[in-house]
């Protein structure tokens, strides 16, 4: 009994001893691996504890039992029992950490094929999330340097989200513009640079606080809060409470606090790197990430950089589209309710999304379909900017469409700058896609309230009848009630007043005055 | 004095059976096997509770927790009733532990039907702790996930409340829907476009004016087998008893998923009467196809949670008794390696054979010599041997679908009473003959 006693003691010492050998001998073994390369992927990093228990404990038993929970997965499905399928995914991407294939195939699953299934818009936006956090939290995180991937998610921003093709796609945009309104607010711009400055980690944020470091602590200590308490706080509220922020703002470190937890929210939660956000809006020009677009953008971009052949070029075309996207309907107005978010061209972005055009295009070559792409762009580029009044540039656009030696058909591109886009719209107007409709339409709203500033009401009365044309002749072409929620324009009315606010939040006050002054008459 | 003696008789009997339980259930505690075992299973549970999220709502955390603990339960518990039934049987018998017994006035059969009594017990009080403690956590992670109120209200609606299943009643096809047609073992119900089809049921329980009723079903395009579903639209017409009117419940479902509507009480008359019609009205003038397995079936609230709780739980402790039973069997004929074998072998080749049902599914004169083969060796060993499966209740309860008594009844009497029994007395007889002293 007495040697029972000490060789349990002695295999106890031994267990405790075991780990520190092994891990010196892991990492060295791991080095080994990479620098002879030994297998053909990276040794896994950032894997949580439980993950790399059941990745050594499996060994090569790993896939099988990952191919069994796909079996199961897809049985489940089928029976449509679906509370089992996040759970399955998440393991099955755990246990194959590296099968990045895995991993977009039931991102994919999830978000098509599962949210389809649900009638209500807010279970479906549900599956769609699911399956972009399965992709950004989880596969992502042990597959930074796969493209596939970010092109995978990028592809549901902006195919899944921001196509009109889901009935509940009015949902999901408001959903994801409410999420992100939360952290980055409802200023026209955000300073995504002053976010980019934040401290990384609690430590250098309370480095950075200097000689208020302490004053800082006891204001958690007398809020009886822990900093990550605070970080969760700020999280659900989406600001601190009034209280901190008092104290915050008497201590002058209330914009560095902001900064630091919003930063730090966007990276923890949404994968959003104020840094890169800050490069890429930089190179095209600013997006407003409360829109589907921004983020394809995002993720394509990120893509771009690791990406070769095929899949080089599905990163630049995703950009190049999403751009196109953000330039036709990036400046997001209003979004309310559940159903209703309601944009307008972003027509700074017009040179970006030539350039990448031109970019894609000298790299691989002008395909028939980016060519294509290219001369559509540039006609409803030419369209948007005569009617949001940049006529100089507007003419500085068609004079490129003329001398484009790729078109055939010229005729058509020479004309005078009014005509063409009088040609253009009279052709378009039975065959509008809604972001073109919506533009047109607020471009010529625009127009009469700038008229009714020259005093010029009868100009204005006409343009304004043009746009109930316009409106009139999209909206007949709905066939029933879910054709106007999936792809229907707000009032017209509405329309009229949004417009009417941006326009005024752009003039100076004494034309404001004008406009107030002569609005009535307008509206007689 | 006659009778004096037999009671005296039964009073022995049961004291050497309650003697033999309870020594049976010291023995089975002591076995690290046991011990090991449980561990597992407490510590297993408790990774699944704090491990598992669902999808996100409450009916889906609730439904994955139950399904995924109580699996897991089952199936650890049932290995451990295998277990301990060899361990107590075959160790009793290969370390001679059952001379000392024997040398009493007790026989054979008492022998083992007291050591089945102690492990049956025993599992009895391990599945109760586990049950409760599962039960227990699950509603504190509820609360504790401050899931928002409609979540909470569509899991007390659906899931925490067990509602009794009515089917039509057969022969009530009515023109003009055609016939009805078989696709594999599926009877389907086909509705051309813009026809419909009636459905009556009766004998539905009188209802309060503010109650509601469920109807649930589910229609497809072109097969059940297909992928190609969407969305169709079509009116369900509710008949009111009171003026013999039908009324129209306009929607747009997807095919392929269970749909669920909510009727009014007033729809059932006073003798228990429930008149249903669909009208299909797909947008691409599609005939749609109900298998009857898919319903339409009405469901009413019937009973609590809690008692579809313990129904579940039973169910599951009759699987134990079943298992407990082979151990039993197997370790009183065989060596407790040989005997474990067989058991889980026994027990593996149920849940087989259910397979080769699709292979071979019934026999005809198209097959060839060694498929009737297959097919008579199939029906054989299904008779034989029991599917585990056939104790698993618990995607009624995460359904909120009432687990009806005679389903219970049915299970016990075809499991226990009859197979249970049967291959007891078989292994007891073979015990009996069994020479013990070598």
């Amino acid at each position: 009994m007495k040697m029972t006693k000490q060789y349990f003691c002695i295999l106890c010492i031994f267990m405790m001893i075991l780990p520190g050998l092994i891990s010196t001998i892991h990492s060295k073994m791991n080095v080994i691996r990479t620098q002879n390369k030994l297998t053909t992927v990276e040794p896994l990093e950032n894997a949580p504890p439980m993950m790399v228990v059941t990745t050594i404990m499996l060994g090569g038993f790993r896939g099988l039992l990952a191919d069994i929970l796909f079996l199961r997965l897809q049985n489940k499905k089928n029976s449509e029992n679906f509370f089992e399928m996040v759970q399955l995914s998440e393991w099955i991407v755990n246990l194959q950490p590296r099968f990045t294939g895995a991993a977009s195939f039931l991102a994919w699953n999830m978000a098509y094929n599962v949210s389809v299934v649900c009638k209500a818009p807010e279970d479906r936006w549900r599956w769609v999330n699911h399956g972009i956090k399965l992709l950004r939290d989880n596969a992502l995180t042990y597959n930074l340097s796969d493209p596939l991937l970010y092109w995978e998610l990028g592809w549901l921003y902006q195919h899944k989200i921001g196509q009109v093709l889901d009935d509940a796609n009015r949902y999901y945009k408001v959903a994801l513009a409410k999420e992100m309104h939360r952290i980055i607010g409802d200023g026209d711009e955000y300073f995504w640079n002053e976010l980019s400055l934040a401290p990384l980690s609690s430590d250098q944020f309370l480095l950075a606080l200097k000689n208020n470091r302490s004053a800082f602590e006891e204001i958690l200590f007398k809020e009886k809060l822990t900093l990550d308490q605070l970080a969760l706080h700020f999280r659900r509220d989406g600001k601190f409470s009034d209280s901190v922020s008092l104290k915050l703002r008497e201590l002058n470190i209330l914009k560095i606090s902001d900064n630091y937890f919003r930063a730090t929210w966007l990276r923890d939660e949404y994968r959003l790197d104020p840094a890169l956000v800050s490069a890429v809006l930089e190179k095209y020009g600013y997006l407003d990430f409360r829109l589907p677009e921004s983020h394809s953008l995002f993720w394509a971009h990120q893509g771009l950089k690791l990406a070769e052949n095929d899949l080089h070029i599905k990163c630049e075309r995703m950009i190049f589209q999403s751009l196109k996207t953000a330039f036709n309907s990036g400046k997001l107005l209003y979004f309310d309710g559940s159903n209703t978010v309601n944009t307008m061209p972003n027509v700074t972005l017009c040179d970006a999304v030539r350039n990448a055009y031109s970019d894609t295009m000298k790299r691989h070559g002008a395909g028939n379909y980016i060519l294509s792409g290219y001369e559509n762009f540039m006609i409803d580029a030419v369209i948007i900017l005569y009617t949001f009044g940049l006529k100089e540039k507007a003419e500085q656009y068609l004079e490129s469409l003329r001398d484009m030696p790729e078109i055939s058909e010229k005729s058509r591109f020479n004309k005078a700058l009014s005509a063409f886009v009088i040609d253009e719209l009279s052709k378009d107007i039975n065959n509008m896609s809604l972001e073109n409709a919506q533009s047109t339409i607020q471009a010529l709203i625009l127009k009469a309230y700038q008229s009714i500033c020259l005093h010029e009401i009868e100009r204005a009365n006409g343009f304004d009848m043009l746009a109930r044309k316009v409106y009139k002749n999209y909206m007949s072409k709905m066939a029933n009630e879910a054709d106007i929620n999936r792809r229907g324009l707000p009032e017209f009315q509405h329309l009229k007043v949004r417009m009417l606010q941006y326009f005024r939040s752009t003039i100076p006050e004494n034309i404001q005055q004008v406009l107030d002054r002569e609005i009535t008459k307008f509206n007689q | 004095m006659k009778s004096s003696d037999s009671v005296t008789g039964k009073r022995r009997i049961m004291n050497s059976l309650v003697s033999i339980a309870i020594l049976t259930v010291q023995k089975c505690l002591r076995s690290h096997i046991f011990q090991l075992v449980f561990i597992v299973i407490l510590f297993g549970n408790v990774f699944l509770i704090l491990s598992l999220e669902g999808d996100g709502t409450a009916v889906g955390y609730f439904q994955i927790l139950v399904s995924y603990t109580f699996s897991f339960t089952g199936y650890l518990l049932a290995f451990t009733a295998i277990w301990l039934g060899c361990f107590v049987a075959a160790g009793d018998i290969d370390k001679k532990q059952i001379q000392m017994v024997l040398s009493k006035p007790v026989m054979k059969v008492q022998f083992l039907l007291g050591k089945l009594a102690g492990v049956c017990l025993l599992q009895f009080v391990l599945l109760s702790l586990i049950s409760v403690m599962i039960g227990l956590t699950l509603f504190a992670k509820l609360n504790r996930k401050n899931y928002p109120d409609h979540d909470i209200q569509r899991l007390r609606k659906n899931v925490l409340t067990a509602s009794r299943r009515y089917s039509p009643l057969a022969n009530t096809i009515s023109t003009p829907a055609r016939d009805e047609l078989e696709e594999g073992q599926k009877r389907l119900i086909e509705i051309p476009i813009y026809t419909f089809k009636t459905w009556n049921f009766n004998k539905l329980p009188n209802l309060e004016k503010n109650d509601t009723l469920q109807l649930r079903y589910r229609m497809y395009l072109n097969s059940p087998n297909s992928d190609d579903q969407r969305s169709t639209q079509g009116i369900w017409w509710i008949n009111n008893p009171l003026d013999k009117m039908y009324y129209p419940i306009p929607l747009v479902v997807h095919t392929g998923k269970i749909q669920e509507i909510s009727l009014p009480a007033e729809a059932v008359s006073s003798t228990g009467e429930l008149k249903i019609r669909y009208e299909n009205q797909d947008q691409g003038t599609q005939s749609m196809l109900i298998p009857q397995i898919d319903g339409p079936f009405i469901f009413i609230p019937k009973s609590s949670f809690g008692n579809n709780y313990v129904r579940m739980v039973l169910m599951i402790f009759f699987k134990l008794i079943f298992s407990s039973i082979i151990g039993i069997t197997a370790g009183s004929l065989f060596s407790l390696p040989m005997a474990i074998f067989f058991a889980t072998s026994y027990l593996i080749i149920g849940v087989l054979i259910v397979f080769m049902r699709s292979t071979f599914p019934e026999i005809s004169g198209s097959l060839n010599f060694l498929s009737q083969a297959a097919c008579h060796i199939r029906m054989l060993v299904g008779y034989a041997t029991i599917d585990l499966r056939q104790f698993y209740v618990t995607d009624l309860l995460m359904r909120g679908e009432f687990i009806e008594l005679s389903k219970i009844s049915i299970v016990f009497a075809k499991t226990i009473m009859i197979h249970g029994t049967l291959i007891f007395l078989t292994g007891s007889y073979f015990f009996q003959k069994r020479e013990l002293g070598a």
